[in-house]
């Protein structure tokens, strides 16, 4: 049985050097000392992650969880814990610092034993707060963490508290595993990543790799009911340099929807989010037409949900969200928002994998087993390297109130989870949104010490006042990071814990991918994925937008819903 | 395995006592009784629980154990009416529980003993103050701290032979002094002193207001017994409580 110190000391050597050589021989000897659970448990660990990708199951522990187990555990309040994130940077760090003193005493203190705990616990105890829910699950959490807290060192509650965030800022990422797993056991590190791509679970390849080698590798395959990862597009800067760069592509609308990866297993239907939730229970129209439409034991199938308005338009991605992961009134909300599903790529069938096949292949294939229902069809594809064909389809998707257009590789095969060129996206550039800076937060990790998080907001001239529309962190380099902290320095009204207030003097250029409705922010919208383009210096807050503006640009996004 | 009928009301007193700090227990059954013994998840507060065959109208059980979840057992003696009795046997599989109250019939699941968490060891402990006093009087005493603070101290003072409960916030304090005449029993040959986190004191308020008589074992800086008998002096209820210790 391996104690949770020792892992603990491996991730303190990984971070205290830089070579990813060295890094990959570290975690390499520790995988290959540990037991076969311990394994399983640490291959998913060492880069931060409690479950398997494949797996439902997440932690669930919010920074607020986490500092209240902190601090009861230490004696402090939760403000001086946040107060010691702000300063420190690090969750972990402050963990360390407060628990070096501890006053809550737990029953172990009473035994005449060394406190420590294993790996295996560890996991066990975020598996019980991973699956507590209901009534008094915040408090089992809170107490769960507390007792990890109180049985290990300060230096060992760095990482407990890491973990927890699913955060272990270490540097490891899947590519280190990867390498680690084929040198501990060794193989092939291209076998380790095939078998990873298969079952996106480095804890099976790490085990297999141990008991079977190599041979056990490659009969790793895809398994229905567990989900791969989607593979992903980048954005093609043009019509024309995706067929320069592809020659000859297939077509396909980019649905204005939501990710799906189908699993069917003989009677049994499962739906997969692109973040690899399990929606079944919330879509069981789609379940239904899938069971009718589908001519084939077993098949994994990739597509896109799109909510359909009475105007035949999509719309917008939170109406459509509503219906994804929710648990009551179901049937209400599929009359108030019906769906389609789009179907597009094919990774599995009847046993075999066929994310080796050429896109031309799988299509066909595809299109064998599907039988078009209506709100259920078989993406129109067109292989083409025409431009001008390509402009009218992308504008006949614009017009249909779609987001453009998918120009895919005919010759690619299935990577799961890459964002390669194979795939790529054409879409409408957003106009852009000048806001007022109001508010901040301080950063963590490699954004400590630095205003990390800037909230904006837009002007609303009747009531000489601002309404928050978001926060944006993304498209910020750490040369500008350092000039805005600096300035914001000067700004700063009030700071509470991590969070600031800024007298509203700087105005940023932002780009977004959508407005939404929302009621979190007092605009009443919100900014989808908003990226930061610089400082208009040349504006003052006056000149900020206004709430008018926002919701002409809202309007203008064509996805209105029109009940 | 076994065969029961009780008074809905005592079953649910002796299924709350633990319920208030684990949500899964596992029963201990013997030709005698059943025990329950478990810990909070951090570690911190403790319960025993028996209840004697005597408590029961019939009993007939066999040695063994059963996983349980309380939480959702007592939501379904929560179905029960005043003065309703109820059966509980296992079926042949050992599975699952078949309930019977008045005229409703369950049946439930139960949990893999092997899946609840490991029942606590029980720390060996001198705690030599024992005060016995009403259990409405220890739990407004918890109720007023909780106002105040999220500690507090409880502590026999031998000079003015009376039990303390004191919590500090950071701008109040709160302060009940009990006397020797005011309690039931006052025993402590010296001073005692803990400090204890009120959330855990809550939690077992919820149970202990009914008990005529609590009793308390204190000492310094260790961790607090509380005792309570239920179902008419057929069962005992001891929580362990781990103190809070200002040291390095």
């Amino acid at each position: 049985m391996t104690d949770f110190s020792e892992f603990a000391q491996v991730c303190q050597k990984i971070e205290k050097i830089p070579g990813s050589i060295e890094t990959t021989s570290i975690i390499s000897d520790f995988l290959a000392q540990i037991d076969d659970d311990e394994l399983y448990i640490v291959a998913h660990f060492i880069r931060g992650k409690v479950f398997p990708q494949w797996s439902d199951l997440e932690p669930g522990i919010g920074p607020n969880l986490l500092y209240t187990a902190i601090a009861r555990t230490a004696g402090i309040k939760v403000l001086d814990v946040k107060n010691m994130v702000r300063d420190l940077g690090d969750i972990g760090a402050a963990a360390r610092d407060s628990l070096k003193k501890k006053t809550q005493v737990s029953f172990s203190a009473f035994f005449k034993e060394e406190s420590s705990i294993s790996i295996k616990e560890v996991h066990s105890r975020f598996s019980d707060i991973a699956t507590s829910s209901g009534r008094g699950s915040q408090s089992a959490k809170i107490r769960n963490l507390q007792y990890l807290f109180s049985n290990v060192s300060p230096e060992e509650a760095v990482y407990i508290s890491r973990l927890a965030v699913e955060e272990l800022r270490i540097g490891v990422g899947e590519g280190l595993v990867r390498d680690a797993i084929a040198k501990a056991f060794n193989v092939d590190t291209e076998l380790v990543e095939r078998g990873y791509m298969l079952t996106n679970d480095l804890g099976t390849v790490a085990l297999t790799a141990r008991k079977e080698g190599a041979k056990g590798l490659s009969n790793l395959n895809i398994k229905i009911n567990r989900p791969i990862k989607m593979m992903l597009a980048q954005i093609a800067e043009s019509i024309e340099s995706a067929v320069s760069d592809i020659g000859e592509v297939a077509v396909e609308w980019k649905f204005d929807g939501a990710r799906v990866q189908i699993h069917k297993d003989y009677d049994h239907i499962t739906l997969y989010s692109r973040r690899l939730e399990n929606v079944t229970n919330s879509l069981p129209e789609l379940v239904k037409k899938l069971k009718q439409s589908v001519g084939a034991e077993q098949i994994i199938l990739d597509g896109e949900v799109v909510a359909v308005g009475r105007n035949g338009k999509p719309m917008p991605f939170q109406q459509l969200l509503r219906r994804f992961r929710r648990k009551y009134d179901i049937q209400q909300m599929q009359e108030e928002i019906p769906l389609t599903l789009n179907l597009f790529d094919i990774m599995y069938i009847n046993g075999r994998s066929l994310i080796d096949l050429p896109l031309t292949e799988r299509r066909k294939i595809l299109a064998v087993h599907i039988q078009n229902l209506e709100g259920l069809t078989l993406a129109e594809q067109n292989i083409t390297g025409d431009t001008g064909t390509i402009q009218r389809i992308y504008e006949s998707a614009l017009s249909a109130g779609h987001e453009g257009v998918m120009l895919k590789n005919p010759s690619s095969l299935y990577t799961p989870g890459k964002r390669g060129k194979n795939w790529l996206k054409i879409k409408p550039i957003m106009e852009t949104l000048d806001l007022v800076v109001v508010g901040g937060e301080w950063g963590e990790g490699r954004r400590a010490h630095l205003i990390g998080s800037y909230t904006l907001a837009c002007l609303d001239t009747e009531n000489n006042t601002h309404l928050y529309v978001g926060k944006v962190g993304t498209g910020i380099d750490d040369k500008q990071l350092k000039e805005l902290t600096l300035s914001f320095k000067q700004l700063v009204i009030t700071e509470k814990g991590k969070e600031l207030q800024f007298e509203p003097r700087i105005v940023f250029e932002i780009a977004y991918e959508e407005i939404q409705k929302s009621s979190n922010y007092s605009a009443g919208y919100a900014l989808r994925f908003p990226r930061f383009l610089g400082v208009r210096a040349d504006k003052s807050p006056q000149d900020a937008d206004t709430i008018e503006r926002v919701e002409q640009l809202y309007i203008k996004q064509g996805t209105v819903y029109i009940p | 395995m076994f065969s029961l009928e009780i008074e809905s009301d005592k079953l649910k007193e002796a299924l709350e006592a633990a319920e208030v700090l684990v949500d899964e227990c596992k029963l201990n059954f013997t030709p005698e009784g059943f025990t329950i013994r478990a810990v909070d998840p951090a570690n911190v507060a403790m319960v025993t629980l028996e209840l004697q065959r005597e408590a029961f109208i019939n009993y007939e059980a066999s040695e063994g154990e059963i996983g349980v979840d309380l939480k959702k057992l007592l939501d379904l003696l929560a179905m029960s009416r005043k003065d309703d009795v109820v059966n509980l046997q296992l079926d042949e599989t050992g599975h699952k529980l078949l309930i019977h109250i008045g005229d409703l019939s369950y049946t439930t699941s139960l949990l893999d003993p092997s899946t609840v968490r490991k029942e606590p060891k029980i720390p060996k402990l001198e705690l030599p103050s024992q005060i016995i006093l009403p259990g409405s009087v220890l739990v407004r005493a918890i109720k007023a701290a909780d106002k105040v603070g999220s500690y507090l101290w409880m502590k026999v003072d031998n000079n003015l032979a009376a039990f303390i409960l004191e919590a500090e916030g950071d701008t109040d304090h709160v302060q009940l002094t009990l006397s020797k005449d005011e309690l039931i029993t006052l025993q402590s040959e010296t001073d005692a002193r803990s400090l204890f986190s009120i959330e855990y004191l809550l939690d077992i308020g919820k149970t202990l207001g009914k008990a005529n008589e609590v009793r308390i074992n204190l000492a310094n800086d260790h961790p607090v017994k509380i005792q309570f008998t239920i179902a008419d002096g057929c069962g005992e209820v001891s929580y362990l409580i781990a103190p809070r210790v200002e040291s390095d």
